[in-house]
């Protein structure tokens, strides 16, 4: 589903991601761990079409298409979402409106019917106690005076409306306590099928205790320093950063 | 940038002037009263006099007037039949129980209007009417009126409105009255001659620019209650001037919602200025959303003369390309213990201009003085222009006071945002800028009025981001 090769990228003229490689296929789940740093969310954000980031050299191949070529919207029309690590607020729009918005631009873009007030009623109310968001918090402005759990709940009720091809979840173990933290696994691992991949960012085990990923990879200066399965982040766990790191330098 | 006008600019702006009064004999507006008669001919004498319009005056600095003097406007009689009818029963229903007045081409359409309001007979100790009919029928009681408001503003359209008045609203409401429907007022504009076989008329649109001087009274006695919603629309295209003078009167404890929708033509020129006398613990709750005109200045002069009473006025405006929009407020606290809030906020896309300059003045006796003014700008473009200045000039010691201005654009984290969910670029931009609105369309309490501004403003910012984003493009 997603293949990068040799991926150079430079935010505000430093070099970020280098040559970094990655290949994920239909219905895995690989986890990205690493320092703070080591270029993770830069990653999860030249995938989602973010600007700000340069890419010097290198591909990115999603479904057979130049992913690179795409806008962020239209990548996000072909199954790309990014649950974000930082929710932004957007003061005077609503949430029940923002997400519909949302669901039938991308069903447009796809060419399917779009969803009227009644269907989309039923689908939000049936996915956000899934998630177990309020639905006061439907009729608030988009993150407007939500707790921490509360945004990552909702990026993850978005998920699980979108229905995205290819998930990428960037530290949304952050700020999180265990009760939310549950929460959010379940939302995720309940859209775990043989279709979907999922990028999972995280800079701690923890969240892997719920999401169970069949690869972990780490990164180290830009690029990956290790990958093995779920035991490797148990090592990490264990061990910290810091022989990876020493290995990396030497 | 040009202070002075130059002899030729003087002379042309003289000319424009003596070409609205030359043709003023054919307004007929109570020539038999001779106060009437007094008033006008007084403002004529004061044109004379008073300042031309120029940069190097305060008042008109950012204003860009120059335009307006280029080419010469004639005054709006009230003395024919307008022939304008295209889309103008869709265009006259807000709801069908409100009380209508209709101005067509800045003349009273009673097929238009209610008629309730015609007949005067809305409610027991109301009087509402156009003016022409009121001078008719209720000529003491309107003198009483004009007396009481008289003559306010000292800059010349202020003067040219009185000088070549020919109709306007007039709002009585007796003491401890409230009306229970709004009251709605439209001012329509369009070409007078739509010809079917489409052989019109740009000659004839030359010669014929039409300037209409509309004279709006509102009094409320003592408790009195009146929720008053104004709209002005135009024709696209249609070139026009209307040059409105509204004086609000709120006596002891009365309160007024005055909205004000100006959707003018892509081509109009549009003066509105708003003259208001605040006595005791009344209430003046004002919404002000312009959205169209070429040239659009907006003036609210505020004066308390009674303590405990509250001024809130709450606008948005919307400007693209060859559009300007002009907001000046004057707020004088001259009583103590009075409270005043003004909260403008601005979207502006493409080389579209505005003005914000707004002034309150607290006097030293005016102890417990409760002011506020703001003004925020979202500029969509960078060559987008605005010029802001909310000013407190304060004599008193013991009062609470803010002011504050904010220009900004954008957030590009709330667009990358909306974008990564599938939402394209341009639909992202409005989604931002509707949730920038909401904060002055959601205080709208006129649920009708709501409606017709969010259905404008969307209008308005389809086209203006089109704008933008084909310049990107290109």
């Amino acid at each position: 589903m997603l293949s990068i090769k040799n991926l150079n990228v430079m935010v505000e003229n430093k070099l970020i991601l280098k040559d970094f490689n990655l290949s994920v296929a239909a219905g895995e789940v690989h986890a990205i761990m690493g320092p703070n740093g080591s270029g993770k969310s830069t990653l999860a954000h030249v995938l989602a079409g973010k600007e700000g980031y340069e890419v010097i050299s290198g591909e990115i191949n999603y479904c057979g298409e130049n992913l690179l070529a795409l806008s962020t919207e239209q990548r996000a029309q072909k199954g790309v979402f990014l649950a974000m690590q930082y929710p932004v607020e957007l003061p005077g729009v609503n949430n029940m409106m923002f997400i519909r918005e949302s669901l039938n631009a991308i069903s447009r873009a796809r060419g399917e019917e779009e969803y009227d007030a009644v269907r989309f009623m039923k689908l939000i109310r049936e996915k956000a106690a899934a998630v177990e968001l309020d639905n006061k918090l439907l009729k608030r402005n988009v993150n407007s005076g939500f707790s921490g759990g509360e945004k990552k709940r909702n990026e993850i009720l978005q998920m699980a409306i979108l229905q995205p091809q290819l998930c990428i979840l960037d530290e949304t173990d952050s700020g999180l306590d265990i009760d939310a933290l549950r929460v959010v696994a379940k939302g995720v691992n309940d859209l775990r099928n043989k279709d979907r991949a999922m990028i999972v960012v995280t800079h701690y085990q923890r969240l892997l205790n719920y999401i169970e990923p069949d690869y972990v990879h780490v990164m180290i200066d830009g690029r990956i320093a290790a990958s093995g399965d779920k035991n490797l982040a148990l090592e990490l766990e264990e061990k910290g950063y810091n022989w990876l790191i020493e290995e990396t330098a030497a | 940038m040009i202070n002075h006008l130059n002899a030729a600019q003087s002379e042309q702006q003289r000319q424009w002037f003596q070409t609205l009064i030359t043709h003023s004999d054919s307004i007929s507006l109570g020539q038999h009263l001779p106060w009437v008669k007094h008033l006008q001919s007084k403002a004529r004498q004061e044109l004379q006099s008073l300042p031309l319009v120029q940069r190097k005056q305060e008042l008109w600095r950012y204003s860009h007037a120059e335009k307006l003097f280029k080419q010469p406007f004639y005054p709006q009689t009230n003395n024919s039949d307008n022939c304008y009818q295209a889309g103008l029963e869709s265009e006259a229903t807000l709801s069908t129980d409100s009380f209508k007045l209709v101005f067509v081409n800045g003349r009273y359409n009673a097929t238009l209007s209610s008629t309730l309001v015609v007949n005067n007979e809305l409610a027991e100790g109301v009087i509402v009417g156009n003016l022409h009919a009121v001078l008719q029928s209720h000529a003491n009681l309107v003198m009483q009126c004009f007396n009481q408001t008289a003559r306010q503003g000292e800059d010349v359209f202020s003067a040219l409105n009185t000088a070549l008045m020919s109709d306007g609203v007039f709002i009585y409401i007796d003491q401890q009255v409230t009306l229970p429907q709004p009251i709605e007022v439209l001012y329509l504009s369009g070409p007078a001659e739509k010809s079917s076989s489409g052989q019109d008329s740009d000659s004839h649109t030359q010669e014929s620019r039409k300037m209409a001087n509309l004279r709006n009274v509102i009094i409320l006695q003592a408790g009195a209650k009146l929720s008053l919603i104004e709209r002005f629309s135009g024709e696209k295209d249609f070139h026009y001037f209307n040059n409105n003078l509204t004086n609000v009167v709120l006596e002891q404890g009365a309160s007024i919602k005055h909205s004000i929708l100006q959707d003018e033509s892509n081509t109009a020129f549009h003066l509105n200025s708003l003259f208001l006398s605040l006595f005791k613990d009344s209430t003046y709750q004002g919404q002000h959303i312009a959205l169209g005109s070429s040239w659009s200045r907006t003036n609210y002069t505020a004066k308390f003369k009674g303590t405990g009473a509250t001024c809130e006025l709450k606008g948005l405006y919307t400007v693209a390309n060859q559009q300007l929009n002009d907001v000046h407020l004057d707020i004088n606290h001259a009583v103590p213990g009075c409270t005043s809030s003004e909260f403008f906020k601005g979207i502006l896309y493409g080389e579209g201009k505005a003005v914000f300059d707004g002034h309150v003045l607290v006097e030293k006796q005016s102890q417990f003085s409760d002011a506020s003014m703001k003004n925020d700008n979202l500029m969509l473009t960078e060559n987008a222009e605005v010029n802001t200045k909310p000013q407190l000039e304060i004599y008193a010691d013991n009062v609470k006071c803010s002011h504050g201005t904010t220009v900004g654009q954008i957030d590009e984290q709330q667009l990358f945002y909306l974008r990564s969910r599938g939402i394209e670029e341009s639909r992202a931009k409005k989604l931002l800028c509707l949730g920038y609105a909401s904060e002055i369309i959601d205080a709208i309490n006129e649920p009708l009025f709501q409606k017709q501004v969010k259905s404008i403003l969307d209008i308005r910012l389809n086209e203006g981001l089109l704008i933008s984003s084909s310049e990107k493009s290109s």
